[in-house]
This record gives structure tokens, sequence and C-alpha cells, in this order.
């Protein structure tokens, strides 16, 4: 593929300019080192808080710059990629600038902020380099509204042959259609859980009462319809229950594609919810932080 | 509540099929969602779009927050149902038929099965964005809470204090912005309230608020020798004492810059004040040592008795000692010459030279302490035991007046035996009898003791007698008073304990390492070292030897692992 | 009988200006009977435009066209437009017949009879055909079918809901409103047949699908016919219907008819007067004089008929053609263009002295008709070359001078383009597809890296035409000689031109042939020479998926791909392994003819495309020629073997090249291409999209197909030869010289350019409303955010404005390029020329 992932981007420069930064860092850090104590405080500590400061900024521009569409200042990917490196760098930038002191404070309050966000930015770099392949064979070259279009396919050809069955078939093809669970909550979307439900009811002879059971995955209503197979009133409905097998094995197919799908996605999403408001609120703390320490010079 | 649920199926040749469902229960819940009573589809249809109640006043139907439905032609939220009523939800149709017998209600439903395959998805939560979570919603929720934690309460707090209102601790208080822990006294002496030494806000710390309580400290540089500089205002406290670093930093900032600032500046920059310029704990970077000297004044005469004895700075070349003893260190450290009363062994340094109990100098050297236990000031071999006593002249003479009038008066104090069996050297027999009245024989007796004593071997030996030829015999004599120089280096610290051993040297011969009192035979000698002595095992830089100072010119004890010394390490910055 | 001077035929826009020009002359010359007659078969004026959907915004372009007619135009909205036609109509006292029409007209000039439908006919003098080249619809042909209930075109069908429609026919465009209308009402088709023998593929299968759905709301009366039509007495809908089916007569109630039977084309109709087409193209054009009267004397065509598809050049020529009639020797409104074409020119000479000079010193438009040559010229620019210095800065300044005076009457004139004599017209690979014809002077042009160095040319020769038939970019560079005046044709207008004009075709053909010969073979080889040797090589047309050759076959001839792609193939096991794909310009099979008469592989047109076939004699022929060069030929045969091995041990590789010629890249030039292992699904490419495009995304990013992780959003491909801009009547489709297929602002909004796309990436859309700020949204939420709104509201003044055309224009003109591609944070999204579809396929260096 020409294509370069972020991680590769332009031979990783950023990677080198990230890394150049950290030894810059350390050795500013080390100037400090037997003769002072360091900390925020030392020349030293104030040069590796404003280069942490700038940097939380300019990465937090990453949302301004993704969004001006008309903007030639360098690529999104380049900024991304940059941003990557350079907020991993950011870890040890700031950790060198607070020296290691650490107290019930806004200080170290920011920098908790700070550490969250990058970890949850690692696992998004995860999350960005792994997912989008997963979700790429589960598709096998469809995409989600295909997916959907194919299961309401198969919903309508499942609701056409349940009508030429009997009442107890039609009832439980059709609710088991009606009450199939997709996605849901955040749980659910994320782990997949399946709530789907189906009305089981006996058949005319044995006259049970309807009860609304489980069907996870789909295989209590295939398991039901199958077993109506050997018991059929009558031989002309057998290839139609056949039929219905069939097809709701392919659908408990789609449905496991697409369930799949919602589960990749959301995780791929799920890093962002906790990245971005956390970015916003480290650049509030940030403020404060800066702002204290000049308040109580 | 037992409702008929009819649902209505159009064929396309015209014919109607009904297919009945009963359904049981409190509230009948119509919606896009799983698990609804009516499970409609569409764009416009909420997962959980609206609920149908029975109650004694009749059967209503009620929307979710926001969501309308078409009731008989009006988008309504809420309303009380009757037969005949037509519900629309998007193009869904319910009807209100007549409830057959045994049925609350019975709802006769068109559903639009053409919706597109797209609004299929649409009826599920496929989408993170589709849940609770939100992105916008929990930033500003978490900007507020680092404002009003962070920013917010520590001043309400903050303001509330210095109103002399009581804020119970357990509220956040400017404590939040504190950027480290203080040191204890400080932490005491504040009782942890910020604004004792935070007064004005984005002010840095006045001096003043600390001088409040450090009431002593004196100025490094009085204000008026600072204005004949070419410096500026004097450092804020806070330039070397830096809080807020404990339990690491001990307040005090060890680096050479604060010092250097001023001091590596050349001398002009010091105006009219005499100060050498130090750049660097090395042979280039640091002066000489200079020594302080007490010196007799130049006003009265130097070997005077009442001399006035002022200290003197001098360069360490050519330094000479004005102790107004007599003593040889050569002689005194030659195990052929002195050994030591006690045990025959050659003398340390130890033997005279007690250090002092903070370890950092040593005791002045006393008769009492380091001389008398070979030196005894006996005088009468018949009565060993018997002392002269030390320091004072006129006790001496009268002490010996004391004692041969004794000797001369009371007969059985005598033991001439041991008079006969040991004469003094240089007289004869019948010099040392005395034949005249006792009382003349004493005075004599005392006169010849008090001359030898004095003049010829007892004071003599370690002091400067002056004989003033008084006729007065306790007037006559005359010791010039010894003044020992109790640090020659008041300006440096300098921790001999911590020097007791250097490398493989210990003992006497860790001392002897620097004070070269082997070769001293004069008293006058100063066995002061100077830098370069230092400089051996000392620099600036940590695990290099300081300043230019050569590999050849000193080997360092431990060679690579000289010890940093920064200007603090020998220093103080407060006058004390 | 009565009798008139002019017969105008057809109420359209050109014969309604004619209509109203001829009643203004008639008035002036005190004349008690009106001398003209309009004849419209059709209910009211302007029927295609009556067509229009409700509201439709129409355009007044070309903007820098005067407008000079009695009738009254402007841009504005169908309404205002009809009416004040209508209004026009009767101020003028037009002799207008509607529900006339004509049959049949014989005869000869001053007496000519003019048939009527209803039996009747009247006689004229003069014809002027002004029938437009849409038909008349098939009429039901029932009575009733005149009603309002009746239309004969559907725009919108989400318009409607709820209602019961009747789509009468049984083609395409029949299945593809009943299915659209179907969505919201109840819909039957009404099928003359027993089946839809005439439908596509896809629409077949979508309408059979639907009928036989019991759910669905479309049903199908087969062997039916609508027999009657009437208002309906009692409530429900509005309508009654009478339809004959094989069970019987059934009435029924409807709302809405919809009749998609086709329309009767004109040109059988103009062919039964005796006016000649030059050939039997479909969109040929008669041939006309400059005053625009036919080959038969008195019978004269204006508007679309005549080749002019916009509705202000229409008017413009329905005025013109009654001045001409009643012998008025005025200068045509678009002379003023002309002039101004001229503005600069080294020479003071009269534009239509002009005109017919550079007519003669052109061999190949000597033939032309007059009308031809003058629109070929309004529609090119001419270039004119100057020696640097004081000629130079003068002419400047006299065309400066002129555009402002221009400008400040509030037009931009198109004017003389001034050059120095050396300076550049084009380089290679400049993506330029006009033609130029050296009306003066000389031009050189210059094949980088070819042995014969440059080639000279001078009067009366024209260069360009690779590009021009085959959309690649330029592969020489043309340098403008000492005193050279050059036309600057369009490739549009060209086409049109080769389209109706044999020789035109034939000239530029031959060239062309003459040209990749000698390109191919016999660089130094003289045109003279070779001019034999093309007329021998044959030109052969492939569909797409049609194959050329076969491997296994011997071959007795090579080609040279003309235009289109070509994919090559080898078999593999029982399935084609794609070894190589073969674009414009090269060549394909040259090894049947040098020592390998067995072809090795398969191939076969990815599009449409045209090879030139050079059998083995001719190949021979050029072979032996002293100045053949077999070198470079080798030489590519050499590098092609390697490629094609190095695809074939990699099948993958060539199953992804497949894919890519499938989706029809195989005509591309710069494709959006996402890696789906890299793409995270955010859409910012589309917003990107949607904020740099005022609002509307062009491109559908999760539509489209993916093979082996490559996937091909729904995104205009800029193709070589693009289909959009095959029928654009402002001409508003235009290719920059840097590749980028764009719309200016000059589109009508007529919706031909989204049908003659194939890969669905041109979208009719309302302008999108202004959304509230970035940071408002940024801060709190307000809006949809940055991208397009999904089913956005367009405000009331942009539906006033009417839909128009929007696609991909790779971002022409923003810094940096393409915003899709640097809106991508993963690198996810790249725009590929076809040069780098091997790169795609191939795997990285590890």
């Amino acid at each position: 593929m020409i294509h370069e992932s972020l991680l590769k981007y332009r031979n990783a420069r950023f990677l080198w300019q990230a890394l150049a930064l950290m030894v810059l860092s350390i050795g500013l850090y080390l100037t400090q080192g037997g003769v002072r104590v360091p900390s925020g405080g030392t020349w030293q500590g104030y040069i590796l808080g404003t280069i942490g400061a700038l940097l939380i900024v300019w990465l937090a521009l990453l949302g301004v710059r993704k969004r001006a569409y008309a903007s030639s200042l360098g690529t999104v990917q380049g900024w991304t990629s940059a941003h990557v490196y350079l907020g991993s760098a950011l870890l040890l930038v700031a950790t060198l600038h607070s020296a290691g002191q650490f107290g019930w404070n806004v200080h170290t309050f920011a920098y908790v902020l700070m550490c969250l966000v990058i970890l949850s930015g690692f696992v998004g770099v995860y999350a960005y380099a792994s997912i989008p392949q997963w979700i790429s064979e589960n598709h096998a070259g469809g995409n989600r509204p295909e997916l959907f279009s194919e299961l309401f396919a198969l919903n309508r050809q499942l609701q056409l042959l349940a009508v030429k069955s009997e009442a107890a078939i039609q009832l439980a093809v059709t609710s088991s259609i009606e009450r199939t669970a997709i996605g849901g909550d955040v749980a659910a979307q994320l782990f997949g859980r399946d709530r789907s439900r189906f009305i089981r009811s006996g058949t005319a002879s044995s006259g049970s009462e309807a009860v609304l059971s489980g069907n996870e995955d789909q295989q209590q209503i295939i398991d039901f319809v199958a077993a109506r197979l050997p018991r059929a009133d009558k031989a002309a409905e057998v290839p139609n229950l056949h039929e219905l097998v069939l097809f709701l094995c392919r659908r408990q197919s789609v449905l496991r594609r697409i369930r799949r799908d919602i589960r990749l996605r959301a995780w791929l999403q799920l890093w962002l919810y906790v990245h971005v408001p956390l970015s916003v609120a480290l650049l509030v703390a940030l403020v404060v932080h800066i702002l204290t320490t000049f308040m109580y010079w | 509540m037992d409702v008929l649920l009819r649902e209505v199926r159009r064929r396309t040749d015209g014919t109607v099929e009904f297919h009945d469902t009963e359904f049981a229960g409190e509230v009948l819940t119509i919606g896009s969602g799983v698990g609804q009573g009516i499970q409609l589809l569409g764009l416009a249809v909420a997962a959980a779009h609206a609920r149908i109640a029975s109650s004694p006043a009749g059967i209503s139907i009620a929307c979710s927050r926001g969501k309308t439905v078409n009731l008989n032609g009006g988008e309504t939220k809420a309303a009380a149902l009757s037969v005949g009523d037509v519900i629309t939800l998007a193009s869904h149709r319910l009807q209100l038929i007549e409830a057959p017998t045994g049925f609350d209600l019975a709802l006769e439903i068109e559903v639009d099965h053409d919706i597109d395959p797209s609004e299929y998805e649409g009826a599920f939560q496929t989408d993170l964005r589709q849940t609770w979570l939100r992105k916008r919603p929990a930033a500003w929720a978490l900007i507020l809470l680092t404002v009003v934690v962070f920013i917010v309460a520590p001043l309400v707090v903050v303001t509330l204090r210095s109103h002399g209102n009581v804020v119970p601790a357990s509220i956040p208080g400017d404590g939040l912005w504190s950027s480290g822990p203080l040191s204890m006294a400080h932490q005491q002496a504040t009782g942890s309230n910020c604004s004792a030494c935070h007064r004005v806000m984005f002010e840095r710390v006045r001096d003043v608020d600390c001088l409040g309580c450090h009431r002593n400290v004196a100025d490094h540089v009085p204000e008026g020798h600072l204005a004949l500089t070419k410096f500026g205002d004097k450092p804020r406290c806070a330039t070397c004492h830096r809080e807020h670093q404990e339990p690491v930093s001990h307040l005090i900032v060890a680096d050479n810059s604060g010092c250097t600032g001023c001091h590596a500046q050349s001398p002009a920059a010091f105006g009219s004040l005499k100060v050498g310029s130090a750049s660097a704990f090395s042979a280039a970077g640091h002066p000489e040592f200079k020594v302080h000297l007490l010196k007799p004044a130049a006003s009265t005469p130097a070997d005077s008795m009442d001399a006035e004895w002022k200290p003197e700075v001098s360069g360490l070349a050519g330094a000479v000692e004005n102790s107004r003893l007599v003593f040889s260190h050569q002689q005194h450290l030659d195990a052929a010459r002195v050994i030591r009363n006690s045990d025959s062994e050659p003398l340390d340094c130890t033997d005279c030279h007690a250090p002092d109990v903070d370890g950092k100098g040593f005791r002045p050297v006393t008769m009492k302490d380091s001389c008398v236990s070979c030196h005894e000031l006996t005088f009468d071999p018949a009565e060993p035991t018997r002392q002269l006593p030390h320091g004072k002249s006129r006790e001496v003479v009268i002490a010996l007046q004391e004692y041969f009038a004794r000797m001369f008066v009371d007969p059985d104090a005598r033991r001439p035996a041991t008079v006969e069996r040991r004469r003094i050297p240089g007289r004869t027999d019948a010099e040392s009898r005395c034949a005249g009245p006792p009382a003349a024989c004493a005075r004599q007796a005392t006169t010849r003791e008090v001359e030898t004593q004095f003049a010829v071997r007892g004071c003599i030996t370690c002091h400067q007698v002056i004989d003033t030829r008084s006729r007065d015999i306790v007037e006559r004599f005359q010791v010039v008073p010894v003044r020992l120089t109790s640090d020659f280096l008041p300006n440096a610290h300098f921790r001999h304990s911590s020097h007791r051993i250097q490398g493989a040297l210990t003992g006497s011969a860790a001392c002897l390492s620097c004070h070269d009192a082997g070769k001293s035979r004069r008293t006058e000698d100063l066995l002061i070292p100077g830098i370069g002595k230092c400089l051996t095992c000392h620099g600036d830089q940590p695990g290099g030897i300081g300043g230019s100072l050569s590999a050849a010119a000193s080997k360092p004890v431990n060679p690579g692992t000289s010890v940093r010394l920064g200007c603090a390490g020998c220093h103080g910055y407060h006058p004390t | 009988m009565e009798s008139f001077k002019i017969a105008i035929v057809g109420a359209g826009p050109a014969g309604l200006s004619a209509a109203a020009r001829a009643s203004e002359l008639d008035r002036k010359a005190n004349l008690g009977s009106p001398g003209h007659v309009l004849l419209e078969g059709f209910g009211a004026h302007a029927k295609t435009i009556q067509r229009y959907q409700k509201g439709k915004h129409v355009m007044a372009e070309p903007g820098f066209l005067d407008l000079r007619s009695d009738v009254r135009f402007a841009a504005g909205s169908r309404e205002r437009i009809l009416e004040g036609w209508r209004e026009d109509l009767a101020r003028l006292r037009v002799n207008v017949r509607f529900n006339a029409e004509v049959t049949r007209i014989s005869g000869a000039r001053g007496a000519f009879t003019v048939h009527l439908g209803d039996g009747t006919s009247l006689l004229a003098e003069n014809v002027v055909l002004a029938i437009g080249l849409e038909g008349n619809p098939r009429k039901l042909g029932c009575p009733g079918d005149e009603l309002d209930v009746v239309q004969y075109q559907l725009d919108d069908p989400r318009e409607y809901r709820d209602e019961t429609i009747f789509v009468v026919g049984a083609g395409d465009s029949a299945i593809e409103n009943a299915l659209g209308l179907s969505e919201q009402n109840d819909v039957w088709i009404i099928n003359r047949g027993k089946e839809f023998s005439r439908a596509k593929e896809g629409n077949l299968s979508a309408v059979l699908g639907a009928i036989s759905d019991d759910r669905s709301r479309l049903g199908c009366h087969y062997e039916s016919s609508i027999k009657q039509l009437r208002r309906a007495d009692e409530a429900g809908p509005a309508w009654v219907a009478e339809l004959q089916t094989p069970g019987g007569l059934v009435t029924v109630g409807c709302d809405r008819v919809i009749a998609r039977l086709g329309a009767i084309p004109p040109r059988r109709f103009v062919e039964s007067i005796g006016i000649e087409f030059p050939n039997d193209r479909a969109d040929a054009i008669p041939g006309l004089s400059a005053e625009y009267e036919s080959n038969v004397p008195g019978i004269y065509v204006i508007g679309a008929l005549a080749g002019y598809p916009l509705i202000k050049q229409a008017i413009n020529q329905g005025h013109d053609v009654v001045e001409f009639i009643h012998g008025n020797r005025i200068k045509p409104a678009d002379h003023s263009l002309l002039e101004q074409r001229f503005l600069a020119l080294p020479y003071e000479m009269d534009a239509d002295t002009s005109i017919r000079q550079f007519q003669l010193r052109i061999p190949m438009f000597r033939q032309l008709n007059a009308l031809a040559f003058r629109e070929l010229i309004i529609e090119s620019v001419m270039i004119a070359a100057y020696p640097a210095g004081a000629l130079y800065d003068e002419a400047r300044k006299r065309v400066r001078t002129a555009v402002d005076k221009l400008a400040a009457s509030g037009r931009a004139p198109r004017v003389t383009r001034i050059i120095r004599e050396g300076d550049t017209i084009y380089e290679p690979g400049d993506f330029g597809t006009s033609f130029y014809t050296i009306v003066d002077g000389e031009v050189t042009l210059e094949v980088p890296g070819s042995p014969s160095g440059a080639v000279t040319m001078v009067r009366g020769e024209f260069f360009g035409e690779m590009s021009l038939l085959s959309g690649r970019p330029r592969l020489e560079r043309a340098v403008a000689g000492v005193a050279c005046v050059v036309v600057e044709t369009p490739r549009r207008t060209m086409v049109k031109l080769m389209s109706s004009n044999e020789e035109v075709r034939e000239g530029i053909d031959w060239i062309f042939v003459v040209r990749e010969l000698q390109r191919h073979f016999v660089p130094a080889a003289p045109f003279r020479e070779l001019k034999d040797m093309a007329a021998r090589v044959t030109s052969r047309k492939y569909k797409a998926g049609e194959l050329v050759y076969a491997e296994g076959h011997k071959g007795e001839c090579l080609f040279v791909v003309r235009s289109g792609g070509i994919a090559l193939t080898r078999l593999r096991g029982d399935a084609d392994a794609m070894v190589a794909q073969v674009r414009a310009g090269e060549v394909i099979g040259q090894m049947a003819l040098m020592g390998d008469p067995m072809r090795r592989e398969s191939a076969t047109a990815t599009v449409a495309s045209e090879l030139l076939e050079i059998r083995r004699p001719e190949f021979g022929e050029l072979m032996r020629r002293k100045d053949a060069q077999l070198g470079p030929l080798q030489d590519s045969v050499s590098q092609m073997l390697v490629e094609n091995a190095r695809m074939q041990v990699r099948p993958e590789a060539g199953s992804v090249m497949s894919f890519l010629m499938d989706q029809g890249l195989g005509e591309a030039t710069d494709v959006l291409v996402i890696n789906e292992d890299l793409c995270v699904g955010c859409d910012n490419c589309e917003k990107a999209c949607a904020e740099t495009h005022d609002g509307v995304s062009r491109l559908d990013r999760e539509a489209g197909a993916t093979f082996a992780k490559v996937h091909i959003p729904i995104a205009c491909r800029h193709c070589e030869q693009p289909h959009c801009m095959k029928d654009c009547p402002p001409n508003a489709i235009r290719r920059s010289e840097t590749g980028e297929v764009y719309i200016d602002d000059t589109c009508i909004g007529c919706g031909n350019c989204e049908s003659n796309c194939p890969y669905d990436v041109i979208k009719m859309v309302y302008e999108a409303p202004e959304k509230p700020g970035l940071l408002s949204w940024l801060f709190f939420g307000a809006g949809d955010g940055p991208g397009e709104q999904p089913g956005y509201k367009p405000t009331e003044a942009a539906k006033a404005r009417g839909r128009k055309a929007v696609k991909c224009d790779a971002c022409i003109g923003l810094a940096g390029g393409p915003a899709c591609v640097r809106a991508c944070p993963t690198g996810a999204a790249l725009r590929l020329g076809p040069e780098q579809f091997i790169d795609l396929v191939e795997e990285r260096k590890r």
C-alpha cells in the first residue's frame, strides 16, 4: 500500500523530534542535579514548565487544526503524528518539570489530568492502529449500511415466509425480528450483550401459554423452528420450515457481523470520550496551575 | 389492562389481513426500541416514544420528553383517548376500536413496512454518540469542577479567613495552591496559613515578612557598604531560601551562583570595599587564604605585658604566629626526644590538641590539659607532689616564700637527708646550706628558687619572662601572657573532625598531611595550609578536581573522587 | 387558405422570440392582418420550461451574451419567466395557435404548405423551425390525456405522498419513477406488454421484486392500457381512470397519471421536409447558412435543433432570423463577441472579413458552413503572439483599455489572449483538452526526449488533437512562433463539430493516427508519407468489458490505445489474473508482430475505449523504413515483460488491480483511495469537503466498493474523458490545466451531468443554509458541527435559486491540495493518479 500510517508518517520524523526533545529535557534537568534541588521553581524548571505548557496548548490545537479544513498548515495526519509523539514526550517533560514533587494540590491535579490524557491517548493510538483492520475484516468488503440493508431484506423475507407458517412459528419468527436487540447503551455496545427475545408459544395442539423467552445470538429461535421441523403437522410445511431455518441462520450470521461492528466501533471511539473532556479540563487546570503559581509567588 | 392488538396488513390485491395479539400489562409502550409493546421503526420514532396507560379516568397516551404523536391530525404530547381516535407516528397508524369483551382496549395497527433500510439502523443505538456518553458536557463538568475546587473555593476560604471567620479545615482552602510541604518550623510558626508569608497576591514573598520572625539575622552587607558597590539591591531572602521543597532542600539553595554573582566580579565592582574576587573553588577562581592573626598593636610595646592585641589579616606567605610561647612542634613530635609520660610512646597531636565538643575545632591548648603531664611544676625534689601554681607569677613567688619559710622555721618539716643527698646542680653544698637565721635563710632560698624557676629552668622553658630587676621579689619577674589564636580562618568553617581520616591517613598522619608540624622548630611557624592543600581533595565540581590545579602539582588522596565544595561549604552568608 | 409571410413552428424561446419580432415588424408595416403565425403543438408556450418543476430557477447563461429580443428574459423562477412570456405574447399581439401540431411541410420558398394535426393547412412564404430537440412526448392517446392529471415528467418523487398514481410505460424512466413514487404512494405501473423487456438489469430486478412483494406499495397491470380519464364526481381521489385489462374494463380512482412513453424525436419530421443531416449520429445538426437557412431555401432552423441549447442564444436567433427573412442584413447579436475575439489581432479588419479569411486559411474548416465556423470562433479564444517589446506592450495596453471599457458596462468580455513570441502555449503534462488551429504565423512543437526534435507548424495546421481525443495530458510543448495567431477551441465545441462534420472528424483523426505512428515507430517520418498508411489503420471501439484479444490466440496486429484503458490478464488456474493496466497512448500486442505470434495475455477494455489497430503489413512497412525506430519499442516490450511477470507472481496484487479496473479507475486521473486498515471512520474527509465547499460534501466515504482493504469511496475520479462534460448546455464543466474537472458557476441545474456520470459522484443540491459558527459549536454544541448537515433544509432563497450540480473539484485553488486528504488524521485517505496504482498494490519494502 502507498498509504502511510500516522506512526510512520514521513519516516517517523516526529518520533525523532520527540526523542530529541526528551534528551534535551533530560539534559536540562540534569544541569540542576547536585547543586540545586530539582523543582519546577528553578530556571530549568521554568523552562521545562514553559515547554510543557506550550506543548499542551499546541497539542490541544490539533482540535482546532482538524476543523480548519481550508488550512494549508501541514496535513492533519502530520499534526496527528506529531501530536502522538510530542504528546508522549510531554509525559517526560512534565514529569521533569514536577521533579517528582507531588502533593494534594492543583499542580499535581493538573499533572494527573495530563497523565490520564496521555494514557488515554496511548489507548487511542493502539485502538487506531489495530481496530480498523478488525472492522475491515469483519465487513469483508461491505459496510454497515449494507449489513443493515441485508438484515432488513432478510427480515422481510422471513416475515413473508412466516406468514405461510402456522401461528406459533409465525409469532415466534415475527417476534424474534421485532425483539432483536442490536447495540444499545454503552455497556451493550462495548460488550455486545444481546438482550434479544422472542415469543415462544406451544402449537395449536399442545396449546401452552405464550412466553417471552431469551434469544441470545438468535440461537433459541433457530432451535425452536428447527425443533418444529420433524414434528410438522403437514408435509407441505416442511420446505417452508427448511427455508425459515436457512434464513434464520443467515440472519444470525449477519447479526453477528453487525454486533461485532458495533462493538469494534464503540471501542474505537471510547477513548475519545475520556481523552477529549480531560484534555479540555487539563487546559483549564493548566491555566489554574500557572495562575496560582504566580498568585502565591 | 388487557389490550387487543390487531395488526392490519393490506395486500396489493386489495385484501386486508388481520393479525391479533394480546397484551396484558400496566403500560403499553410504543417505540422503535426492543421490548416495546408496539415496535414501530423509522427515523422519527424514538426508542421509547409514547406510553398508553389505563386509569380509572380512562385510557390516555403520553409521549416521552420532546416527542409528539399525531392524534386525529394534530400534534400532541399527551391526551386522553377514546374509541375512534387515530394516532399516527411517522408513517404508522394506530386506531382505537371498540374493545371486544374481556379487553380494556383494542388497537388497530397499520405498520408501514416500507421504511427505508437505512432507517432501520435508526431504530437502534449503534453508535456511542447515541448513548449517554457526551464529550462536551463532560468537558464542561470537569472545567466547572476544576474552577470551583481550585479557584473559587480557595478564594472564598481565603476571603472568609481574612475577615476572621473560621472555616472548617475540611473545606479545601488555598492549601491547594501550595507547591509542596513547608519546613517543620515554618509550618509550626505559620499554622499552615499561606497568607502569613504570601501577603499580597501576585507579589513575591517580601523580606519584611521573613524578618518579622527572623529579627536577629544580620545582612550580609550592611546597606551602607552595599551602596559603595556597583551592585544593585541586595538579594531577597527567597533568592537563597526556597520554601515548599521539604524534605529535600533544608531551605538553602546550594548553588554557588548566588555568591559568584557578585563575588566573581572584578574587585572594581566592589567599589571602595576591598574584596577579592572568587568565581569557583579552584586555584584560579579563589584567592589564597588569608589568616587572621592576633598581633600586638603597634602603639604598645611589643613585648610588654600590657600590649594591646588586635586581630590582623595577613597573607599566608610570611605570616608569623605571635603566641609569645616558646614551643617546637618538631621537638615534641620527635620520638627520640619526647615520649609520652604514661606509656612511653611518641606523642600524638591529640595529646595536646583535643577536639572541641562540636568537632569543628579544638579546645584551647592549656597548661593543665596539654603540658603539665610532662612539664610538672615541681620545685623541690624532696617533695615531688608539691607543685607551683601556673599562670600567676605572683602566686608562684608567694608559694615559694611560704614553702621556704616553713622549711626554715619549722625544723621538723625539713628532711635534710634528702637535701643532703641531692644538691642543686652548679651549687656547692655550702651554698645550699644556710647557716643564718631561719628567716634570712628562707628569704635567701626563696630568692634563689624564684630566680631558678623564672629565669633558668621553670617558666622560661615555655614562656617569655621579663626580669624587672625589682627589689621586691614578688614583683621582679613577669611572664608575658600567651595569646593563642583560636581560629586563624574565622570566615571559613572548617570541620576538623570530618577530616580526621583522609583516605589511608588517620590519626596524626592525617593532621600532619595538612599541618607540617614535624618540621616546625619555631613557635612562630604558622602551620595553616594554603588553598592548594584543600584543592587536592576538593573542587567545586563533583567528581573532578577543582580549578586549574594540575594533577602534578598535588595528588589527590583518592584520585578522581574529590569532594565538591560549594561556597556555602566553607562560608556563611549572614554575619553572626 | 390562410397565407403568411412567416410560419414559425414551435413556441419555445426561439419561436416566441421570432414570432414577437415578426409581430413587431408587422406592426411597423401596418399590416391589416398578421403576416406571421406561431404554431405550437402543445397547449401552452415553452413546453419544456412548463414541465420544469414548480419554482425552478431558470438561469440566463451565457452571461457575456447580450439579449436581443422583443420578449423579456432574465434569470428567475420558472413561473416568472413563463408569465413574462405569456404577457409578451398578448402585449405584442403574436398570432399564436396552440394545439396546432405541424405534421408535414411541403412546397418551396414562397409557397410552403404547412399541414396541421387537425387536418387543416396554411400557406407560408418562409418557415422557421424552432422545435427544439426533445420532440413530443408520446401521449396516452385516450380521451382525457390533455387533462391536468396527466404529466409527462417527474422531478422529485418525494414531493408526492399518499396518492394513488398510475405510471404508464415499461421503460427505465417509468420503472425509476414508479419505484421512487412507491416509497410514499400507492403506485400502479400500466404496462402494455407482458413483461419489462426494455428495462436495464438493475431496474428489472428491482421492479419485479417490488411487484411481487406483498408489502410494497407498487403493483403492476400487465397487458393493460388507460382507455379514458375523467374527473371523479364523488369523494376520494380526484380523478377516475378506465383501465383496459386482460380481465376486462376496470374503473379506478387515481390522483395522478405519469406517462413515460418516450418522445418522438424531431429528426424524422425535419428530414421529411427535405432538410439534410451530415451523418446518422444522434447528435448531428443540420447544415445551416450564416442566416440559419437550411439546405431547403425558405426553411430556417434555430434554437436547440440548430445546435444552440441555451435559452438566450435561441431567443437571439429568433429575433435575427426574422430580420434576415425580412431582408435586413443586421449583424447577429453575438457580433460584438466576435469583435472582442479579434480585438488585439495584429491586423485591422472587420470581424466578418476576418472570419471569412480565417476559414479559408484552414483547409479542414473550409467546408464547414459559415454558421458553424462562426460559432466555433465565438466559443474559442484567439491567441496572438507579439515580439517581446514595444509591440507586445502596446497590444496588451490596447486589450486592457478595451476590457476596462467593456467591464465598465457590466460585462466580462472574453478577448484575445496576448502572448510573447517564444512563450509556451502548453507544457507536457498539462491537462488541457482544447484544440489549436493556426491561422497565421507558426508554432513549434517540442516533444521532450524525442530524437526528431522540434516540429514547426504553419498556417492552416492544427495541434493538440491527442489530448482532445484521448483525454490524456499533453505530451509535447507548444511554443508560439513568429507572428502566430492561434484559435484555441474548447473540447466541447470540437466534439460537437466532429460529430456533425465528417471532414473535421476525419481530418483530426488522420493527424492523430499519423502522430501516433510517428510517436511510436517513426519519429522522423514526414506527414505526407504516413498519410496513406494512416488511412489503412483502423480505429476500433470497445465497450467496457469487451475483449480485444484473447490469450492463446494468434495475433496479427498490435494496438495503440487511443482512449480509455485496457486490462491485460493471464489465465491462472481457471481465473484471470491481471498483469497490467494499459492507458491511452500506450501500445499493446506488439509481441505478436515481434517474433511471438501467440498472445500471452488477454486484453480487455476496462472502460469504453478506442484502439488503433495496426496490422502486420502496415507494421512491416513501417519497420522497413529507414527512419524506423525499433529501439524504444523493444525497450518498452522488455519493461512490460518484467512488470507483467512481477504482477503475475503476485496474484493478490493483480486481483486488487482488477478490482480497481472494475471500479472504472482505468479512466481515472485522480482518485480518492482509502486504506481500510487505517480508516477510523471519523468522516473528517467528508466534513472537510463540505466545509470547503459551501456546506455540501462531494464525497461519500462509507459508500463505494472495497476490496482487500482498498476502499474506493463515491468521489470524482476526474476521468480522462469526463462523462459529465459530454452534455453540459452552458459548458459549465471544465478541466483545469492541472487536471481537475470542476463545475463553474454558470451551471443551469439541468442534471445532465448527474445522469451521465457512471460513478454517481455528481449531486444536484440546493445551497446549504448557513450554519452556526465553529466556536459556538465547539463550546456549546450549537448546530451539527462541521460537515454537511444531514438532510438540511434549504432556505427559500436557495430553493428559488434552484438545484445546481456539485462535484469534487479536487479543491482546485486550495493551497496544499485536496482538503479530504489533508484532513485525514490517520493517513487513510490519499488521492492517486493512475501511475500510482502500481505503488498501491506494491508491497512495501520492509
